[in-house]
């Protein structure tokens, strides 16, 4: 039986660890992949205090060693199938059979990268530059997506030898960061088109992919000849198990400014939650208060 | 099992393991998030089915690899089987997945 247990362990679950590990509880991360969460596939993380740069993946390491060097207990690749939070006693199931059973529980699950938007058998739609940019060399691809995450990935794949890059944002203006932007145009290999949509996306003989395109602005269609496509277009919560159990609002949990949601006992902290900025040192704070909170529910 | 347990395999490794082993190589990148996950679910594997030999190639350093097992994307399992690469799955999959894709090869 554990003190907490931290369902999801990305940078917000890992912070919540450190906070109830150095409180003397028991910890438990349940993780369904690795820790880290979304910032594993950051490629550049800058706006972390103390790490000027640094690649998201070798930062997660970090955070996970430190957390495990308190004792706390991590299951990797083991997913949480259900919940039954209506007991004093909180329990997780989890997809590889287990059962924990924990005083309190936090929920900090995050958030996944939002599908593809167009119904298409074009095989050579990814999520995930480093994966699957390689065979992309001396190629041309489009990004869909104008955030941070398009315009980080677009320049890693510029680095891989990929010929050109069509970044494509449906609004009319990119978020990403100014700085990255500039770093974009400067490569002089990313064209961006605003105001923008991929209406299809049909699959030609030579393996490549015809993809249509809707100008708002102009009020004018094109399409244009790819070898393939990057989605980031955003994130969707992981919160599917919970329906039902905690009150939500467009799928993120709802809580107070203590991470408490409508069942004592348990907190929801991180991306995962209805909040306007969703950022790596928010979600550290997050994890903060939830761990702060769940250690005065238990301890009285 | 932690990532450094895995044998790296080099080119000529590579086709000696090949040919002396029953398992699992890992076609992997440092830095890419779904191999991390990869290689965690072959650590769980291995927990499983302790018998099974498990071994990486990592895709920057040996690209020469990746062409002669027909591999384009990380991360990507090959199921070894009898000298032979008997067959291939890309992607990320949880242990029970794994373990399946490993026995029906």
């Amino acid at each position: 039986m554990f003190d907490i247990i931290i369902i999801g362990g990305g940078i917000c679950g890992m912070t919540a660890a450190i906070y109830a590990a150095r409180a003397n509880l028991k910890v438990l991360i349940v993780e369904k992949e690795v820790c880290g969460g979304l910032v594993n596939w950051t490629n550049t993380v800058e706006n972390v205090p103390s790490y000027p740069s640094i690649h998201g993946e070798e930062l997660m390491d970090k955070c996970r060693d430190h957390v495990e060097s308190l004792g706390v207990e991590i299951e990797e690749v083991d997913g949480v199938e259900d919940v039954d939070f209506s007991g004093p006693l909180k329990k997780v199931i989890t997809s590889g059979g287990a059962v924990f059973e924990g005083k309190a529980v936090i929920v900090a699950t995050g958030r996944r990268p939002t599908p593809f938007p167009v119904q298409t058998g074009f095989p050579l739609v990814h999520y995930c530059s480093v994966c699957d940019g390689s065979p992309y060399k001396d190629k041309d691809v489009i990004v869909l997506g104008g955030g941070n995450s398009g315009f980080d990935e677009a320049l890693y794949l510029i680095n891989l030898g990929v010929k050109s890059i069509h970044i494509i944002e449906i609004f009319p203006e990119c978020i990403a960061a100014a700085s990255t932007q500039d770093k974009a145009v400067q490569s002089g290999k990313i064209k961006v088109s605003t105001s923008t949509k991929i209406t299809k996306v049909e699959t030609l003989p030579n393996g490549k992919a015809w993809v249509h395109l809707e100008d708002g602005a102009n009020h004018t269609s094109y399409a244009e000849e790819v070898d393939g496509i990057f989605c980031f277009i955003g994130q969707v919560p992981n919160t599917s198990v919970f329906e039902g159990v905690l009150d939500m609002d467009g799928g993120y949990i709802k809580t107070n400014a203590d991470m408490e949601t409508n069942v004592p006992g348990v907190f929801a902290a991180g991306d995962v939650i209805v909040k306007k900025y969703r950022q790596i040192t928010t979600a550290m704070g997050d994890g903060t208060i939830a761990a702060l909170q769940a250690d005065r529910y238990i301890c009285g | 099992m932690s990532d450094t347990e895995l044998m790296n395999l080099d080119t000529a490794g590579f086709k000696s393991w090949v040919a002396s082993h029953d398992g699992i190589i890992i076609f992997h990148k440092k830095l890419c998030p779904h191999c991390k996950v990869m290689r965690t679910v072959l650590a769980k594997v291995k927990i499983q089915i302790p018998e099974i030999a498990l071994a990486t190639v990592d895709s920057e350093e040996y690209p020469e690899i990746m062409a002669e097992a027909s591999v384009e994307h990380v991360p990507t399992l090959c199921a070894v089987k009898g000298g032979q690469v008997q067959d291939r799955q890309t992607g990320v999959f949880n242990p029970k997945e794994t373990i399946a894709f490993y026995k029906k090869a």
